[in-house]
């Protein structure tokens, strides 16, 4: 390939000491005495990717908490409807007066719930933190191929948190139309208490994290596709990288679609526009604004939103191949059909956003064509199924948390998957879709799963993070809440949708034909505190690893193939003290001939066969 | 592949697919931009108007400006560095010319009776061509930065690839400003 040649050519002028990024300075390992790095740039604007990784990871991981929290609160108002909770007022004043929260709060914390772990979480917390730690990492390069635009990436992340974090501040509260913000509730000022300062604040936030999230993009595919060592073909990457590198792909392509939409929005909002206003009365007085077209937003907003689901949940297939292979201890079972089945599912991505718009009077034709390109990504999820549980079969498997979590994974992936058979079906979805069904599946099949694919990558590369284990009981005890848990909470779900529970409702008891459900939504709610308490727990365990924990005092803790264990313990910046490690074999050696792993820097051996490139 | 020193060329390589990148996602952009405005005509109640003459010349300047561009690389590569600086301040104030001219076409649509929060169709010309004016920004901005290190600076051949990517995005947002104006020009007459 014509990129082996080229390092070929210019290896005769190999200093490996020092090295270049694209951006044309010469750096230093860390191991170099006197260098050049104080506090502000190894741990603040530092433009290494690990640390920039890791600055993801607990801006995520404080925004899934400020996420999982806002859920809790609205769970205590479906699950105890009507009851006063004292603290609630303390806390909230005017929002929750008399220890109840107002439908006007409800709404906030839905969408604030939503949008974050929508986008904070899942989609910078999870694409952010394993892209940056791992994609260097395991394609053996010393760095992005502009840690400046990467560092930048993180910043852009960090002030749309911070717009974010003071909208819920402001007099008037966040925003409160939906985390899709649909026009014309979020697109007139005068429609909600939301739809005042807060709107603007969310779309802001929202442009600068859109921003944050192509600079990360062009790096993770400009990385992938032009820095990978000596020997690291295509079809050598692991699965982990392959999946990162769509996902880079699909959010390059659909952001930008967003930021259209809230550009337009924006001018809507401010400026008298009315690209999605038309024929509105508000307190009796008909509105200025004429000939918008307001099913025009959801075009624009599912064309990236669908991509988008997959943005979240194709990073933990990656994560979850990767730690099921090497915990199975076998090589992972169709190694092309996954790649080919993700770059399937990443075409049909663009193809099928109207499924999320079967209720909004859409031709019935042009419906039924989405139904069948829907259905058709049932395909390449199910060989993916069917590749982690070949690759579980009959291996020898080591039950680490993170193992258990990619297990999890793989059985919420299936029971959330099931259902979206259900809901692609236009028939069956416009009942379905203004119910509980609908918050069931997306939960489990997205949310839910792609958390689960996020936590494992956290128990199986803090090693890596932070040369310490994490507390493996309290993973356990971590899991098995969890799981448990989160099955809890959403698998009544199904029935109350069947029956048509209205999702979007404050109040439940307001249909006297739902009132049957209350015994349920309260243990619901019970259920979804146990599962918060838990990751409390996980957060505990994170805290008090990073100082305490058991230290890793082998490169290769879980005898793993790929590159990003060749380095040291803590590698420093630059990654590897010596020359980057050339490859000779793809990373899914396991158990091959007698041996439990063959990493991938160990060149064939005269007679092997070569099973794999 | 970095395990040395990247050399220039592969720098550039990345670089390059950096920029290529970027540019697919601003299209991205103004593909969603002009497809909202493609249905919103479809829904009806879209008013006809004439776009004031000025925008095209203003198409005129922002080609002429690409013109000078290539000049501009074609004098690095030959390292003369008088033309070169003649032909990037040319580029420069051919690109500001076209932000001004922007502004009047703006204000010469509002004086006609089309304004911002009038009837939709005149509301997109207004934001198509402001958001591709944004992208023109910043091609200004990284001209009068190469400008004034260039100023000071020999003609180094190493510099000529960091040149030819500022000269691509020009081009580019040339091209787009190219297609945005017969788009609109369709739409809107």
């Amino acid at each position: 390939m014509a990129h082996e040649m080229q390092t070929a050519v210019s290896s005769p002028v190999t200093d490996h000491v020092h090295f270049q990024t694209v951006e044309g300075e010469i750096r230093e390992p860390e191991h170099i005495p006197h260098h050049k790095e104080n506090f502000v740039t190894k741990y603040i604007f530092s433009q290494d990717h690990k640390t920039i990784g890791k600055q993801f990871l607990f801006t995520g991981m404080f925004w899934a908490f400020v996420g999982g929290l806002l859920s809790l609160i609205f769970r205590l108002q479906l699950g105890y409807p009507g009851q006063s909770f004292p603290i609630l007022e303390t806390l909230f004043g005017k929002w929750a007066a008399g220890g109840i929260i107002t439908p006007e709060f409800y709404y906030k914390l839905v969408t604030m719930h939503g949008t974050l772990l929508v986008f904070f979480v899942l989609t910078a917390g999870l694409s952010g933190t394993f892209a940056n730690l791992l994609i260097p990492l395991q394609c053996g390069a010393r760095d992005m191929a502009s840690p400046f635009l990467n560092m930048l990436s993180y910043w852009f992340f960090f002030a749309a948190s911070v717009v974010m974090l003071i909208s819920f501040f402001i007099p008037d509260g966040a925003a409160d139309g939906g985390w899709t913000f649909y026009p014309p509730l979020n697109g007139l000022r005068e429609a909600s208490i939301g739809s005042r300062a807060g709107a603007d604040y969310w779309l802001i936030g929202m442009a600068l994290f859109i921003i944050s999230s192509l600079l990360g993009g062009l790096n993770y595919i400009t990385t992938v596709l032009n820095l990978r060592t000596k020997g690291m073909s295509m079809n050598r990457l692991p699965l982990t990288v392959w999946a990162l590198l769509i996902t880079a792909i699909l959010g390059l392509i659909s952001f930008p679609v967003l930021l259209g939409a809230a550009i337009l929005v924006l001018f809507d909002r401010n400026l008298g526009t009315s690209f999605f206003l038309d024929e509105i009365f508000i307190g009796g007085r008909h509105l200025d604004q004429m000939g918008g077209n307001a099913i025009l937003y959801q075009h624009l907003f599912w064309f990236l939103g669908h991509p988008e689901v997959y943005i979240i949940i194709l990073p933990a297939f990656g994560l979850v191949s990767e730690i099921i292979a090497n915990n199975a201890r076998k090589p992972i079972f169709g190694y092309r059909a996954m790649v080919l089945s993700m770059l399937a599912i990443a075409i049909l991505a663009f193809v099928v956003w109207a499924h999320h718009m079967f209720v909004t009077g859409l031709n019935p034709f042009v419906a039924s064509v989405f139904v069948f390109l829907t259905l058709l990504v049932a395909v390449p999820s199910a060989v993916k199924v069917f590749n982690w549980l070949a690759t579980l079969w009959q291996g020898n498997i080591r039950f680490t948390p993170a193992m258990l979590f990619a297990i999890g994974f793989v059985s919420l992936f299936i029971s959330g998957g099931l259902t979206g058979i259900f809901l692609g079906n236009s028939a069956l979805d416009i009942p379905l879709h203004d119910t509980y069904f609908v918050v069931a599946h997306f939960h489990i099949v997205m949310g839910v799963s792609a958390f689960f694919g996020m936590v494992a990558g956290v128990y199986h590369w803090f090693p890596k993070m932070f040369g310490r284990y994490m507390n493996h009981t309290l993973g356990y005890v971590h899991f098995w809440i969890t799981l448990v848990g989160a099955y809890l909470v959403f698998w009544p779900m199904h029935y109350m949708g069947l029956i048509g529970l209205p999702r979007r409702v404050w109040s439940l008891d307001a249909y006297q034909n739902f009132s049957m459900y209350g015994d349920m939504n309260r243990f619901m709610t019970d259920a979804a505190m146990l599962v918060f308490f838990a990751q409390i727990l996980f957060i505990l365990n994170f805290v008090y690893s990073i100082f305490w924990g058991r230290k890793v005092t082998v490169k290769n803790p879980w005898q793993s193939n790929s590159l990003e264990w060749t380095t040291e313990i803590v590698p420093g910046h630059g990654n590897w003290k010596g020359p980057i490690p050339t490859v000779y074999r793809w990373p899914y050696d396991y158990s091959k001939n007698g041996d439990d792993f063959i990493p991938q820097t160990e060149p064939y051996r005269p007679g092997e066969e070569k099973l794999h490139h | 592949m970095t395990s040395v020193p990247l050399p220039d060329e592969n720098r550039y390589q990345a670089l390059r697919l950096m920029l290529w990148l970027a540019i697919a996602s601003i299209i991205m952009l103004f593909a969603a931009l002009t497809s909202a405005l493609l249905v919103s005509k479809g829904k009806g109640n879209w008013q006809l108007f004439t776009i004031p003459a000025i925008f095209w010349v203003n198409t005129a300047v922002i080609l002429l400006s690409s013109g000078t561009m290539v000049f501009a690389v074609r004098a690095y590569k030959s390292l003369e560095k008088k033309p070169y600086l003649n032909w990037l301040l040319a580029t420069t104030i051919l690109g500001i010319a076209f932000l001004i001219g922007q502004v009047l076409g703006w204000q010469q649509l509002t004086a006609g009776g089309i304004r911002l929060s009038g009837n939709v169709s005149g509301s997109y010309l207004y934001v198509i061509s402001g958001v591709h004016a944004a992208h023109v920004v910043g091609g200004v901005v990284m001209l009068v930065i190469s400008l004034v290190r260039s100023w000071r600076q020999a003609i180094r051949v190493e510099r000529l690839a960091g040149l030819q990517l500022l000269a691509t995005y020009w081009h580019f947002v040339d091209l787009l400003w190219l297609y945005l104006i017969v788009f609109l020009y369709l739409s809107v007459s």
